[in-house]
């Protein structure tokens, strides 16, 4: 053996690698599938347990379920037959190749900021995928709502085509994050509120709302820097965002999906440009923490009420909660959030807390946690009474002070 | 001397190969107890060590431990896959098990399979049940065509993982009769137990159910018993 001969093996096999990996576009095609995982676009094409991007999915809205459709190559059912133009109309005017318009349940608003390069990236990784042949289901959207046609004076109302324009005041990193906050990974679809029709409030941007049906109650961005002693910061915002863990508590329910389907893939130019333009955008006083300014005392409710709602709630959280969480809300162990400066526990709307309770769950699986833990579903054990014992009890406790109590129903009503 | 040119390009040659390689695994598998901290989730109902704590859940939820590893792996995809739901209060097993990886899925049937966990002690049910539960379950119904028990889930009816059929020795018989009800209601999907429960009495499935609740094996490990490799936390 020569060195000679051992460059030809090499020559080869380095070759042979590159050509198995497809044509010259093989760079556009792994961005293309980057920038597909950031939309996030298989979670809402996908129904569980069929194949990916074949659609079918419904998308709960106030005004009836939405069905996703079949974006696989498929000739037939899917979008195969899209030409790039077709592809790029759908994305940046919500308007389908036979010219119907489509209901804004598909982000066009938010992908109308993409640049024409990165939807035609995200064409050429979706056309590599399997075709899958399923017919696409028609929409049970409720009288008016049905008639595709009343889209014409929504989108007059609501809708502005136009690719993301860079403001020069502020760096590139900033606009890189801005660039994907309004555009692909379309945060305000969540996190800003929406009118009656269902358009977001330019004005009132991420600033926080209630998701759709689901119950969850979408927390405000643009003020998360309410506590002194934790502050969220672009280090802790971007660890929350691709691993769903942070000091300051980890991603919950819808968020969770979010992190685990999409956030998790972001490579850290593009974690650090979010972060950075999240982190911009705080506005100091938290409208929706219950206790911005935090009035010393040591027995919460019980002092504010003049008697104790639901006192089994001590015992209760002892008994069940303790384990993981501590007898005062710190962890025991770095893997279990904190109750103490937590946005979740002492947010105003209880809900998202009593919804942590009633349906617990695994923290999202990330590279760097395959194997995260895990928290009781306690509908099955405990009753609407006892766990809004809990909920008063951790809000109002260990510098938690929140004075409002949730009542049983309220409970109830979310399971 | 001469050589050095070809050794640096070789060098960055192998390197572009190994790049190209997939990683290896981020972490090291949880242990027993890494596991069993984990898994706080699934104890809510199936107990800390998949004994299907009865004292809470009177018997609505199975038992685990001992199971086939590749039964509780295949049940997960189901439930995971909506192939399987209707856990209540509403789909819990399939919320829970949504979005956890196959690694993960497979790990957790090994913590349950693995467990030697006691069973609980039995009620007691009058001799004459018993006899005709064992009766049904070591004979089947010939004429009705219904085979016996004991020829999918092994002779001490502790599973057979090539049939993959569940363990049943010492299950708990009022989740052994939901599953019989969830077959009735189209529920679980499986043509040879909905004509079991529609071809028999109630009478004698329960006498079926209670016999095979009564039973206690010698030993939990599962047929497709393999000791756990030796694995650190990779979380403390």
């Amino acid at each position: 053996m020569t060195w000679a001969a051992l460059l030809t093996l090499a020559l080869t096999l380095t070759v042979g690698g590159i050509a198995q990996a497809g044509p010259a576009d093989s760079q556009t095609l792994a961005r293309g599938h980057y920038l597909t995982r950031l939309g996030d676009c298989k979670a809402c094409h996908t129904q569980p347990g069929q194949p990916p991007f074949s659609g079918g999915r419904a998308i709960k809205t106030p005004y009836g379920p939405i069905y996703t459709p079949n974006i696989t190559p498929d000739k037939a059912t899917g979008i195969g037959t899209w030409s790039a133009q077709d592809f790029y109309r759908a994305m940046h005017n919500g308007i389908k190749p036979n010219g119907d318009y489509l209901y804004p349940a598909f982000p066009f608003s938010a992908y109308t900021k993409l640049r024409r390069k990165d939807v035609m990236a995200i064409r050429a990784y979706l056309r590599t995928v399997k075709p899958v042949h399923r017919e696409n289901r028609g929409n049970d959207l409720h009288w008016p709502y049905s008639m595709r046609m009343l889209m014409g004076a929504w989108r007059t109302l609501y809708f502005d085509a136009g690719a993301y324009i860079r403001d020069p005041a502020h760096s590139i990193q900033w606009n890189r994050g801005a660039y994907l906050v309004k555009g692909l990974t379309h945060c305000g679809g969540c996190h800003t509120p929406r009118n009656l029709l269902g358009a977001k409030k330019p004005s009132k941007a991420l600033s926080g709302g209630t998701i759709p049906v689901d119950g969850w109650h979408v927390p405000d961005i643009t003020t998360l820097g309410d506590s002194d002693s934790k502050p969220w910061t672009a280090a802790t915002l971007e660890q929350f965002l691709v691993s769903g863990r942070s000091p300051r508590g980890d991603a919950a329910g819808p968020m969770r999906e979010v992190v685990q389907s999409s956030l998790r893939y972001l490579n850290d130019r593009d974690a650090d440009a979010i972060a950075a333009y999240v982190v911009s955008l705080q506005q100091g006083t938290n409208r929706e923490q219950a206790n911005p300014h935090p009035v010393p005392t040591q027995a919460g409710i019980t002092a504010t009420t003049g008697k104790t709602l639901y006192p089994q709630g001590r015992s209760l959280y002892q008994k069940y909660c303790s384990d993981c969480h501590g007898k005062k809300g710190v962890a025991q162990h770095p893997y279990y959030p904190d109750l103490r400066n937590s946005r979740l526990v002492t947010a105003t709307n209880p809900d998202n807390l009593a919804l942590m309770i009633l349906r617990g769950g695994f923290q999202a699986t990330t590279k760097n946690h395959p194997f995260p833990y895990s928290m009781p579903p306690f509908a099955v054990l405990l009753s609407d009474r006892q766990i809004a014992g809990i909920v008063n009890y951790v809000r109002s406790n260990w510098g938690n002070h929140v004075v409002k109590p949730v009542q049983p129903d309220r409970v109830g009503g979310l399971r | 001397m001469s050589n050095k040119p070809i050794t640096v390009l070789l060098l960055f040659m192998c390197s572009l190969l190994f790049s190209a390689t997939p990683p290896a695994r981020a972490a090291h598998s949880p242990d027993h107890h890494g596991m069993q901290v984990r898994l706080a989730a699934c104890a809510a109902c199936h107990g800390k060590d998949g004994e299907g704590k009865p004292q809470s859940g009177a018997g609505v939820y199975p038992r685990l431990a001992g199971q086939p590893a590749g039964y509780l792996y295949r049940q997960m995809v189901h439930f995971s896959k909506r192939t399987r739901t209707g856990i209540p209060p509403v789909d819990t097993m399939n919320k829970q098990l949504d979005q956890l990886s196959n690694s993960y899925l497979h790990l957790i049937a090994q913590y349950y399979s693995q467990s030697e966990a006691p069973f609980p002690p039995h009620e007691q049910v009058a001799p004459a049940i018993l006899k005709e539960g064992r009766k049904l379950v070591r004979n089947g119904i010939p004429s009705l065509g219904i085979k016996s028990c004991t020829g999918c889930h092994g002779a001490n009816l502790r599973g057979k993982a090539q049939m993959g059929a569940p363990a049943l020795a010492g299950q708990y018989a009022r989740y052994l009769k939901i599953q019989f009800r969830h077959w009735a209601q189209g529920e679980r999907s499986d043509v040879y137990h909905k004509k079991i429960v529609e071809h028999i009495a109630p009478a004698r499935i329960n006498a079926l159910v209670a016999y095979i609740s009564s039973l206690r094996p010698k030993t939990t490990r599962p047929p497709d018993f393999t000791r756990p490799p030796s694995s650190t936390d990779p979380e403390p």
